[in-house]
């Protein structure tokens, strides 16, 4: 075999070099007759000797390889965004918006204790103090009366989060963008209010036959505040625009300082049509998400919502145990039938056109 | 020297179809009508104005805070000028501007940012000479953002060859989408509260009614200058509960 690889390279040697003589001399105007003789025979030759498979072998071998690191990188390299539509009820949830929020309505409030605490300003109503901006480190306290949210915008970058507390209470924490809200107060209530958690205002008792505005506002250098309270109703957000989604809730106590807020829900990787179900207490990481809360609704019982968007890494349960959710690129293309019929398409039409070129140049 | 020149000419193009471009998107956020009438970025005076679709308005509006009575007229005049008073003292890189029509049916918007201490000039001849929209039928208002949200500057819209006078009142206008069956309102200095007084519209024997569309006034005579919290508190017709409506103003 090596004997006859050998023979084969000398003759193609031999066969380029007459080769380039001859077109040499053709150039140069000179008759070429005695090379193209010595071509032919060499050629003639060449088909007698045998030919050596190694090259064909190493070439099927490097293809096959190449194949089996790029199928192996497709099963395990993970799409880098995964679209997932997400249905779920939470005892706690924190988002940071990545739009800014604006929603007015009435949401009943005052159906216990309403706190607000370490906002950077809040102004009362003129008649319960002379002084009635408080800034700082303010917080209020009302209790008795008919109190009601009734706006509430935030800047993007807000970072806000919803939980469900004892005794049918919520808390809503705010930090790092700046929100601005009006609290409607209604009836005879009772309030209390300071600039500093350690100060406290002089106020007048008051009977609103009128309503009285409270407006709040957290600054985005402050620390975090909360509206705490006891909602009678539920208020309802739509289209919420958010880069960042947890269910995490503080256990305090607890050898496991966080546990999941998660009631039940579905997620839905829409990337391949795969679907899981979470029960109470269900670890759900959603990382890098930029989405979309199209409904969140937020009650005494807890939050609702239908999230939407695309995420960097989808992952359930608990930490060292995780499922990872995010598709690798095998089963995404594998899903892809539109991207499947496309490449169809393309090679059907590629075939046909070239046919139809052979044809014609026929 | 002169290769560098024609180099700047694509960058300066992108600049400013980058420019008309964010101009473009600020005047997305309404529904125009069809035709060069529609609410749309006019580049002549950067602004978004024209003629838009009925939208869900919000039962009280504020439409107007202007310094004095908005006068001109559709015919002489070609440019108005919207200048601010005092506002380099508010603290504000923008100031926004907004006008709509006053008359209920109407549905006019023109809007547009300047700078404190700068004026907004204003051409007529785009759309409210040819829509016939004389000065008694447009109301201006211009704010700022500041922490407790949106406070209200009154404006000053005279025609270009007229001087504009800070000494005059500035007037509040306000047009519900509803009946109004009394009209309260009180005013005070910001972080000064104390006890403050209802006002009724029309006094309290016997109240103006506000019909639905109808604009209404207030008077800010003889108030300090500085932030000012206007409280507004209708009682709608068949509607148990009286709502209010803070509105914050800068008294210049």
């Amino acid at each position: 075999m090596t004997g006859g690889k050998t023979l084969r390279h000398q003759l193609e040697g031999l066969l380029s070099e007459r080769a380039a003589t001859a077109s040499a001399k053709a150039v140069s105007e000179l008759p070429i007759d005695q090379e193209l003789h010595q071509i032919e025979q060499i050629d003639k030759l060449l088909h007698f000797t045998p030919r050596s498979n190694a090259k064909a072998l190493y070439r099927a071998g490097l293809v096959g390889g190449i194949c089996l690191i790029a199928a192996c990188l497709l099963w395990t390299v993970r799409v880098p965004k995964a679209h997932v539509q997400l249905v779920a009820t939470t005892e706690s949830l924190a988002v940071t918006l990545s739009q800014p929020l604006n929603w007015s309505g009435s949401w009943e409030v005052g159906d216990g204790l309403l706190r607000l605490e370490e906002m950077s300003r809040i102004e009362l109503p003129p008649e319960l103090a002379d002084e009635n901006l408080l800034s700082g480190r303010a917080w209020v306290e009302i209790k008795n009366g008919d109190v009601a949210l009734k706006h509430l915008e935030a800047k993007a970058k807000s970072q806000l989060s919803l939980a469900r507390g004892e005794l049918k209470t919520v808390t809503i924490g705010l930090r790092a963008g700046s929100v601005l809200g009006q609290l409607e107060v209604l009836g005879k209530p009772v309030v209390e209010a300071g600039s500093t958690p350690e100060q406290g205002t002089t106020i007048a008792e008051t009977t609103f036959s009128i309503p009285g505005t409270v407006t709040f506002f957290h600054s985005a250098t402050s620390g975090p505040a909360t509206l705490r309270a006891a909602p009678k109703g539920t208020i309802e957000f739509s289209n919420l625009h958010v880069d960042e989604i947890s269910f995490a809730k503080e256990v305090l106590g607890s050898d496991i300082p966080f546990e999941s807020g998660v009631k039940s829900g579905t997620v839905t990787i829409l990337s391949t049509g795969e679907k899981v179900s979470l029960e109470q207490g269900s670890r759900l990481r959603l990382v890098g998400a930029d989405g979309a809360l199209s409904r969140l609704s937020f009650s005494p019982d807890g939050a609702a919502l239908t999230f939407e968007g695309e995420v960097r890494r989808a992952a359930t349960g608990p930490p060292g145990f995780e499922r990872e959710l995010t598709p690798s690129l095998l089963e995404y293309l594998y899903h892809q039938q539109r991207l499947g019929f496309f490449w169809t398409v393309t090679s059907f039409l590629w075939g046909l056109l070239w046919s139809a070129r052979t044809l014609l140049v026929k | 020297m002169r290769c560098c020149r024609i180099a700047l000419i694509p960058l300066v193009c992108l600049g400013a179809l980058v420019t008309g471009a964010a101009g473009q998107s600020q005047c997305e956020s309404v529904l125009p009508v069809a035709g060069s009438s529609g609410y749309q970025w006019r580049p002549n005076a950067d602004r978004c104005e024209g003629f838009y679709k009925q939208q869900v308005a919000g039962s009280l509006e504020f439409m107007s805070l202007a310094i004095g009575a908005i006068n001109y007229d559709l015919v002489s005049d070609k440019w108005l000028v919207v200048s601010v008073p005092g506002a380099a003292r508010f603290n504000a890189t923008k100031i926004y501007l907004t006008a709509r029509a006053l008359r209920p049916g109407i549905y006019y918007r023109m809007d547009a940012v300047v700078k404190p201490g700068e004026t907004f000039r204003w051409p007529l001849g785009a759309v409210l000479a040819p829509a016939n929209l004389s000065a008694d039928t447009i109301g201006v208002v211009g704010w700022i953002d500041r922490d407790l949200g949106k406070y209200y500057v009154p404006v000053s819209v005279v025609p270009e060859n007229v001087v504009a006078s800070a000494l005059r009142p500035p007037t509040l206008i306000l047009r519900s989408s509803l009946d109004v069956e009394v009209l309260r309102w009180r005013h005070w200095r910001e972080g000064g509260g104390a006890k403050v007084d209802w006002n009724i519209v029309g006094g309290s024997v016997a109240p103006t009614r506000i019909r639905a569309g109808q604009t209404f006034k207030l008077d800010l005579t003889n108030q300090l200058s500085g932030p000012t919290v206007v409280e507004i508190a209708p009682k709608y017709a068949n509607v148990d509960r009286v709502q209010t409506l803070p509105i914050r103003v800068i008294i210049p």
